[in-house]
């Protein structure tokens, strides 16, 4: 049977990617590595268990410290991009302060700064909100970047169009405005997203066990390092393919929707 | 019909509906207008007319408050707006008493044809969903387009998008309708159904201050001809004696260019 162009084009395409797997396999084979280790573990990393203390960990953990993360990141992002085009020289003030800070400093630094920092003031936070704190913190700097972007790119005649019909700034802002720019957002929204999952890791630090935290600390243990390692990167890949089938699926979405 | 031949013979009986006084605005230390008069009565239908950068545009756009003139008095069925005087308020209340139609359509492209009328009523109105969408459909009837209710802008030619966006400004009930060159992004053949949508309006009694290209239309359908020139009313008066015995050698000129232009888009 004959293939239709883009069917062939596809197949053309697999054939690359399966190569290039196999050569990564090559590679990785020539470490004599021995991944029976890994097997008893696998599950823990996956987080379909909880462990000692009765907490989530693994993979688990990772995707609700992101999605939580994600989630408060954009109110942030949203907040701090409407500070930055506000008239209000504290809401600009505010914004730009806060974007300038978390996206001029290391990740790293913000996590320790609110785990061993906050403590000094007198609330002790617990590690799972404090990690997904870090994290929104960071991510909304930068996603109040692209959400700005989005909005300043809506046409201005939009803005009349609805000033000239009386609607009020925030009616405008959101009836018109942000779900226009919500479509051009999203691509890069899902690109921070899947960095963010595989930022998340950085919160380890905090004692979470997350995929990382189990990853080195079994490696460690079993003086297996490289196959945990690994199992860990391929777990983070999976998961990042998953963020980008549900961005490509939200794209469709709002194409067939607007155009 | 009194009033119909009233208006006919350019004059403004009953007090005027829109009277702007010595409206200056600048861009940029340039000046577009310098010391605009309008006076324009309820019913009447107006043609500003001028060359492009002439500032029919910013006057349209002054008068609605999309734009803050630097000096002036606007006045508009018992609202005035100055340039002192432009709190968020009363522009607010402006604009609700004047429509704004716009070259470029301007619809909402994420909302449909119906969608797009609703969003204002209840947003600004309060009006409830019911209400908003008896009298979007009613408004997009008045235009010929209510069998489009559910389409997306996207899948409308020019001319109905246009039709749609003047559904939109009636929508708001509007007392004056301002139409800022709603033909022209338009191809030519699709420019008909949009003036004769307009010509219906000013039929029904609506008023409109309109700036256009189109000459032939504007001494058709208007009482009053306000000629803009170098950010002044150079010259203004009934449509066809200003057609027909243009006074000063700029209208001349303008209406030179324009049939000529027209005669060489004919050929």
């Amino acid at each position: 049977m004959l293939m239709s162009p883009q069917g062939f084009f596809r197949l053309r395409v697999l054939l690359v990617w399966a190569s290039l797997l196999l050569a990564f396999a090559a590679f990785v084979a020539g470490f004599e590595l021995d991944f029976s280790v890994v097997r008893e573990r696998f599950p823990n990393l996956l987080g379909l268990r909880l462990n000692p203390d009765g907490a989530l960990q693994g993979a688990a953990l990772s995707v609700l410290v992101s999605f939580a993360a994600m989630a408060v990141a954009i109110v942030l992002g949203l907040a701090a991009a409407l500070g930055k085009l506000s008239r209000s020289a504290i809401a600009y003030g505010l914004a730009t302060f806060y974007n300038s800070f978390f996206r001029g400093t290391p990740l790293l630094v913000q996590i320790l700064l609110i785990y061993l920092g906050l403590p000094q003031l007198g609330p002790v936070p617990a590690a799972i909100p404090a990690g997904i704190a870090a994290l929104a913190l960071c991510y909304g700097a930068y996603l109040s970047e692209i959400f700005r972007a989005a909005i300043v790119g809506v046409d201005p005649g939009q803005w009349e169009a609805a000033q000239a019909l009386g609607m009020s700034q925030g009616a405008t802002m959101l009836r018109v405005i942000l779900p226009q720019a919500f479509k051009s957002a999203v691509p890069p929204t899902g690109a921070m997203f899947i960095s963010l999952l595989k930022d998340s890791s950085l919160v380890s630090v905090m004692g979470l066990w997350e995929i990382m935290f189990l990853a080195q600390s079994y490696g460690r243990s079993s003086y297996r390092y490289i196959e945990l390692l690994l199992t860990a990167a391929v777990i983070y890949w999976v998961l990042s393919i998953g963020l980008e089938f549900l961005q490509a699926w939200l794209e469709q979405r709002l194409r067939a929707r607007h155009g | 019909m009194a009033e119909r031949a009233l208006r006919h013979n350019g004059q403004t009986a009953a007090p005027a509906l829109v009277e702007a006084r010595g409206i200056h605005k600048g861009y940029e230390g340039h000046p577009v207008l310098h010391g605009i008069d309008l006076k324009v009565g309820a019913g009447e239908v107006v043609a500003l007319i001028g060359r492009s950068g002439s500032g029919k545009s910013s006057l349209l756009r002054i008068l609605n408050g999309l734009v803050s003139m630097d000096a002036g008095q606007i006045d508009i069925d018992g609202l005035r707006l100055t340039a002192q005087d432009n709190a968020a308020r009363t522009l607010r209340q402006l604009r609700s008493t004047v429509g704004m139609v716009f070259q470029k359509f301007n619809l909402f492209p994420h909302l449909t044809a119906g969608h797009n009328l609703m969003l204002a009523p209840q947003s600004v109105l309060g009006l409830g969903r019911e209400e908003a969408r008896v009298r979007a459909l009613a408004m997009l009837e008045r235009v010929g387009m209510a069998d489009k209710f559910n389409a997306y802008p996207r899948h409308l030619s020019g001319g109905q998008q246009q039709r749609v966006a003047i559904a939109r400004a009636l929508a708001m009930s509007p007392k004056v309708l301002l139409c800022d060159e709603i033909t022209s992004a338009l191809d030519p053949e699709l420019t008909g159904e949009v003036l004769d949508t307009v010509r219906q309006l000013a039929a029904d009694g609506m008023t409109l201050i309109m700036a256009t290209h189109e000459m032939a239309f504007a001494r058709e359908v208007s009482d009053q001809l306000v000629f803009l020139h170098e950010g002044k009313v150079h010259e203004s008066g009934a449509a066809e004696a200003l057609f027909s015995d243009p006074q000063t050698a700029e209208l001349r000129n303008f209406i030179g260019a324009m049939d000529r232009g027209r005669a060489a888009r004919e050929r």
